[in-house]
């Protein structure tokens, strides 16, 4: 008789790291997909409130703390709001584990 | 003994599985409500620019009268003094020559006061029209309600009233008083609303607002959205 214990501790533990990582890897990429909707909504409703022409400053403090809201992980580097006299423009930078990055960049001509 | 390990992974993986999909269908439906919402929204502000856009148009019709409208006036002041004066000289001549020039600008002021009184009537008419279509024809569970809409007519104060020419010139403020504002609500398809009573979430429809105006840009009155809270 050959004494199995020991395998099946091996194979339990190989399983279980697998099963884990297979798990925050399906969590990263859901949370990476929220981001991007997330970040796509924000800056749109951003562009929208400066074309609405509400104060710059006001547009971009919503924005920020929307995000930072929503996104606990990953870090925002950059809510930029431009206007010119035809157009609007929405620029947003994300982080996420420092090289998953996301860019959004919107304008708005009128 | 002999145990069998093989079962492990099918195990877990049906322990994981509902979490997964549980994900997975959260994004989903958040992702397509965003989307849905957004959508909405587009609606809404496409047509109120579009509204205003009329308007607009009306408006800079109705002010590039103002020249002829001006000039005209001055017309008819010099033809008033010349007809004074002939009428003080007793010349029959003169007078009626006085008389057929005061005619021919009174006639065109007439034409011209005509012609504003159109624009003014048809940016109403066009105004009303507008908004009852955007009331009506949304039947594709989009609803829309008006907020606010006082300026059913040109947002514009007439000068020289008295005059058969009078010039029209922009309302002070007038981004805030052309403001139209609309809000929609969208009810949720019956198998989201399923998905709502599961999620515990009170609301069953989708609700937004938009609002445009008018505002002076490049020195031409041009429609924008606006803010309404």
């Amino acid at each position: 008789m050959v004494n199995n214990r020991g395998t099946a501790v091996v194979e339990f533990s190989i399983s279980a790291v697998m099963v884990v990582m297979l798990i925050l890897m399906i969590l990263s990429v859901a949370y990476f997909y929220f981001a991007k909707v997330t970040i796509s909504n924000s800056g749109y409703n951003a562009l929208i409130c400066i074309a609405e022409r509400q104060p710059k400053s006001a547009c971009q403090r919503r924005a920020k703390k929307t995000l930072e809201k929503h996104l606990p992980l990953g870090h925002l580097d950059q809510v930029q709001l431009k206007q010119s006299n035809s157009w609007f423009r929405v620029n947003i930078n994300w982080t996420f584990f420092n090289d998953h990055k996301v860019h959004y960049s919107k304008s708005l001509r009128y | 003994m002999m145990t069998n390990e093989h079962g492990f992974s099918l195990v877990s993986f049906s322990i994981v599985l509902p979490l997964i999909l549980f994900i997975v269908l959260s994004l989903l439906f958040s992702t397509s409500l965003l989307f849905r919402h957004r959508q909405n929204q587009h609606v809404c502000q496409k047509e109120v620019l579009q509204l205003q856009s009329q308007q607009s148009h009306h408006l800079r019709q109705l002010l590039s009268l103002n020249k002829k409208a001006q000039n005209l006036r001055r017309q008819r002041k010099i033809a008033n003094k010349v007809l004074n004066k002939a009428l003080q000289s007793g010349q029959p001549k003169a007078i009626i020559a006085a008389k057929a020039l005061q005619w021919a600008i009174k006639s065109q002021q007439l034409i011209l006061r005509n012609k504003q009184t159109t624009i003014i009537t048809q940016a109403k008419k066009n105004m009303a029209q507008s908004l009852k279509r955007i009331k009506h024809n949304y039947s594709k569970n989009q609803v829309f309600t008006t907020v606010q809409n006082h300026p059913l007519s040109l947002p514009v104060i007439p000068q020289g009233i008295t005059s058969e020419s009078p010039t029209y010139h922009p309302r002070p403020n007038i981004e805030k008083w052309q403001i139209v504002a609309l809000s929609w609500s969208w009810p949720l398809p019956k198998p989201w609303q399923r998905w709502v009573n599961y999620m515990n979430i009170k609301s069953k429809k989708l609700t937004g607002q938009c609002a445009g105006t008018l505002r002076k840009r490049n020195r031409q009155w041009r429609e924008e959205l606006a803010a309404y809270h």
